[in-house]
């Protein structure tokens, strides 16, 4: 490439192209009433002040329904009050972290409710896991239904459920 | 090949030598560490339980979980299976009378083990109370021939004892007898029977003591020591 023409072409070509590689925030259907979103993060406030945050890699918005890939929803569950201090429980507040986790699900906005026949795989704090496939959740109500095929396993310390005192009977 | 040419292909094999050599600071962060160590100790302190089931709700507002359509419930001292379950779970800080002992124990190593949990106890549940309801059927881990069988049942996790109650039917190697409740404690691997109905088919002309029915080895023993004491003259009571 001696000449400076194509030179210019080529830096064109090549901003053309890195252009066309960025991801596009969002995609309107005209024709459709459809819209797309790619890698997604939003967060906010339900009506007792927790913050949530929900994390998709697709979502099509259509009507009231949307359709959410790969989403995960972090939320924090608020504490049950009655021992709540202050530098034990941590700054935020809620204590307690609630993940749930979905490679498909359905938004209904009208309705508040999630909707799948996906597995579900969900975490209440840094000890309990729960599963299933095929789920319901009702956001107003704060009530997940796992459908089939669900499991609940809990870690706790030997010491919570005197475990310590059951081994040294058995010795 | 120019001179150019050359020294460039020098400085694109040193590069992809230097690129592929293995980092020591990075290995040694693979290594366990003396504080990983640590946590995997204490890690093994814990216990899981597990529990399957044909559908579940969870209540998060309630912290409640119910389980229902063959519900099985397993840890390491029992399984319990039954048609519906519920979950109650907690989520505050655990502060019981060893907490307050701590502070007090002149043991140090002690201390620095029950410090730890404080943090996490924030971000972790704790289990309060299972209940299960309709034919519930209990097995022990480390006996599975001996069984309770009840209507219903409470797990109480602060106490560690499970209560069954409504047409309790205990199989203890293929004996059985009938109560009102049962009273299972997990720490002691025990189980108490109350207001028992007791059928017992004995053969005709039996010695069998009703002591040794259900392994109660003391007794045995006595009879044992007693016989030894009297030189095995006389003959054991019936």
């Amino acid at each position: 490439m001696t000449t400076p023409v194509p030179r210019a072409i080529l830096r064109l070509a090549a901003l053309l192209l890195a252009l066309l590689a960025l991801p596009l925030p969002a995609q309107f259907g005209s024709h459709t009433g459809q819209i797309t979103l790619r890698g997604f993060t939003i967060t906010g406030q339900d009506d007792d002040g927790q913050t949530w945050r929900l994390t998709g890699a697709r979502t099509v918005t259509n009507g009231h329904l949307v359709t959410i890939d790969d989403f995960t929803l972090s939320y924090r569950l608020r504490h049950s009050g009655g021992d709540r201090r202050a530098g034990l429980l941590g700054a935020q507040d809620g204590a307690v972290p609630v993940r749930l986790q979905s490679p498909a699900c359905t938004l209904d906005s009208l309705s508040k409710e999630i909707k799948s026949d996906a597995s579900l795989s969900m975490t209440i704090g840094g000890n309990v896991r729960l599963s299933g496939i095929g789920y319901d959740v009702d956001i107003l109500r704060k009530v997940v239904l796992l459908r089939s095929t669900v499991a609940f396993s809990m870690k706790v310390r030997r010491g919570e459920l005197n475990l310590n005192r059951h081994k040294e009977t058995h010795r | 090949m120019t001179t150019v040419t050359r020294r460039l292909l020098l400085l694109a094999v040193t590069t992809a030598a230097l690129l592929a050599a293995p980092i020591p600071s990075v290995r040694a962060q693979d290594a366990p560490q003396p504080a990983a160590a640590a946590a995997a100790d204490t890690n093994s302190e814990e216990d899981e339980l597990n529990v399957t089931a044909g559908r579940m709700e969870v209540l998060l507002d309630g912290k409640t979980i119910e389980l229902t359509d063959n519900v099985r419930f397993e840890d390491s001292t029992m399984i319990l299976t039954a048609s519906r379950m519920m979950i109650f779970l907690d989520d505050t800080p655990q502060q019981t009378d060893k907490d307050t002992k701590t502070d007090k124990d002149p043991k140090k190593g002690e201390d620095k083990q029950r410090e730890k949990p404080e943090g996490d106890a924030a971000q972790d549940m704790r289990l309060k109370r299972i209940e299960a309801y309709t034919n519930v059927i209990l097995r022990k881990r480390l006996d599975p021939t001996e069984s309770v069988m009840g209507d219903n049942a409470v797990y109480d996790a602060h106490r560690d004892i499970v209560t069954l109650t409504g047409n309790c039917i205990v199989t203890q190697q293929g004996r059985t007898l009938k109560g009102k409740e049962v009273i299972f404690d997990r720490a002691n691997s025990k189980i108490n029977v109350q207001d028992v109905i007791f059928n017992l088919r004995l053969p005709k002309g039996s010695k069998r003591s009703l002591n040794g029915l259900f392994g109660d080895d003391k007794d045995k023993d006595k009879d044992k020591d007693s016989q030894a004491e009297r030189g095995g003259k006389d003959k054991p009571q019936p």
